[in-house]
């Protein structure tokens, strides 16, 4: 598919820790990370638990706090897992330039209690029925940093001002399909020659009053549907053979990438990495479900890794984070990563580790 | 020794340290909002935002910015002249030749805050920071 491209370098912040080594401290023990959900009053929708980022300093993650005004949870943990990725591949402070950005995002943050604020009060329920009304406190009750903070595209564009990186940079928005689909299409991108390395994966922060409704109105709640659940896993990708020149640790191989839409998209998705790879379902070793629920067509025999399970449905972040623990190696060598969006869109990636960790 | 701040001059430094994330004890009236504090254009934005909202006003586009030197600009050097009489602690050293009106940005002081608050005779609400 495409000249090989490494992964050098992962970072994550997840409801199990706020170090990818926390996380997969977490996803060894199987303890789970739901609990009531704090961050808004859930208690009157069928699921009132999440998977919550807890203990995260965001500040020790910025170099310009003033900019944490302009972010919300998710670009701050976009920001704390790609620094993070960056440190653990060892990449030179002095190579920024050609360094690109792509971060996958199910959605945005609305901040709801900002525009609660801007209308109350309101004992009448006006801004319910009288647009003008409703734009008029809109407009002298929100703060002009409201836009800035919840465009999907600021995860990405923090991640770049915050450490330097001042390449190509773009943003992806498939639903839980996200992070894959950014790790899949920065490939091309180092592949191509747009970029000499880029820090891409997924982060989302979906705890809001508009999540659980949706999921609520959707019946996906008394389907079983797992908890929202919050944060990042970011990787810096690089060609491999770069990596090696400059002495870096590849800690696994890129080998395929595909995405597929409409029926069957995700079983497309897969039959398409596997041929690329010229693999049988049984040559994989270790399945990276990404909250999409098993998949067919695999013998028992092959592992399956579904962090989904312990932290919730974490939205783009989901696949990613699965994709981040297995690095370890400590589960298989020839894994694969699928991510399925109910809105559409399968993704599914092919990573050999080289090795296990020490 | 500085004097101590004035109840309004407290409630401006409040505001512009939280606007900018700042140690409000390292503020004074003659801070310069970019080159000393590191305002950007989408923090004035917030600022006008943030005091609107602590004194119930509505501050029209760029009034409050036009601060010392107002919208006439046909005696620049007369203008500096006086600010620099009102003003001697700004690090007046940055500029080395006259100050442009390119420059003007760099004069938006806590100062220029406070003289506008108080040209509209606001008082902090509560009485102070």
């Amino acid at each position: 598919m495409m000249g090989q491209v490494a992964i050098t370098g992962a970072g994550a912040v997840t409801p199990l820790g706020v170090t990818l080594q926390a996380t997969r401290e977490g996803v060894e023990r199987g303890v789970s990370a739901l609990d009531v959900c704090r961050r808004i009053d859930a208690s009157l929708y069928a699921e009132s638990r999440a998977g919550e980022v807890r203990g995260f300093d965001a500040r020790a993650h910025y170099t310009a706090t003033k900019a944490l005004k302009l972010a919300d949870r998710a670009t701050r943990f976009a920001v704390a897992a790609a620094g993070m990725a960056l440190a653990d591949a060892a990449w030179p402070a002095d190579r920024r330039e050609n360094l690109g950005v792509l971060i996958g995002c199910a959605g945005h943050d609305t901040q709801d209690e900002a525009i609660a604020a801007a209308l109350a009060p309101d004992p009448d329920h006006r801004s319910v029925h009288d647009v003008p009304f409703l734009s008029s406190r809109l407009l002298d009750g929100l703060t002009p940093l409201w836009l800035l903070t919840m465009l999907p595209n600021m995860a990405s564009s923090h991640v770049a001002i915050q450490l330097g990186a001042t390449g190509p940079n773009s943003t992806v928005m498939s639903d839980a399909a996200a992070g894959i689909h950014a790790i899949g299409e920065a490939c091309d991108w180092i592949a191509g020659g747009q970029a000499g390395a880029m820090l891409a994966g997924g982060s989302d922060c979906p705890l809001t009053p508009h999540t659980y409704a949706a999921l609520q109105q959707s019946g996906a709640f008394e389907r079983g549907a797992l908890p929202p659940a919050e944060g990042a896993a970011v990787f810096l990708l690089e060609a491999a053979d770069a990596a090696r020149a400059r002495g870096a640790r590849v800690q696994a191989v890129i080998t395929a990438y595909a995405t597929r839409t409409g029926a069957c998209g995700l079983s497309r998705a897969i039959a398409d990495v596997l041929q690329q790879n010229g693999w049988r379902a049984s040559d994989v070793d270790l399945l990276c479900l990404g909250g999409a629920g098993d998949v067919s067509g695999f013998p028992d025999v092959v592992r399956r890794l579904d962090s989904a399970s312990l932290i919730g449905a974490a939205g783009a972040a989901g696949a990613p984070i699965d994709l981040a623990v297995a690095l370890d190696g400590r589960r298989g060598r020839h894994v694969l990563c699928v991510a399925h969006s109910s809105s559409g869109p399968a993704a599914a990636l092919t990573i050999v580790v080289e090795g296990e960790r020490p | 020794m500085n004097a101590a701040p004035s109840p309004l001059e407290g409630t401006v430094i409040r505001i512009v340290a939280e606007a900018l994330d700042r140690n409000p004890a390292t503020i004074t009236r003659a801070s310069s909002l970019i080159d000393d504090l590191g305002a950007e254009s989408i923090d004035f934005l917030d600022l006008v935002f943030r005091i609107e909202s602590e004194f119930g006003i509505k501050v029209p586009e760029n009034e409050l910015w036009q601060g010392q030197i107002g919208a006439d600009r046909s005696d620049l050097g007369r203008d500096i002249a006086a600010l620099r009489a009102r003003l001697p602690e700004f690090r007046w050293d940055r500029f080395p030749g006259p100050v442009t009106e390119a420059d003007l940005p760099r004069l938006i002081t806590v100062q220029t805050i406070v003289d506008y608050l108080q040209d509209r005779h606001l008082s902090p609400p509560g009485g102070g920071a």
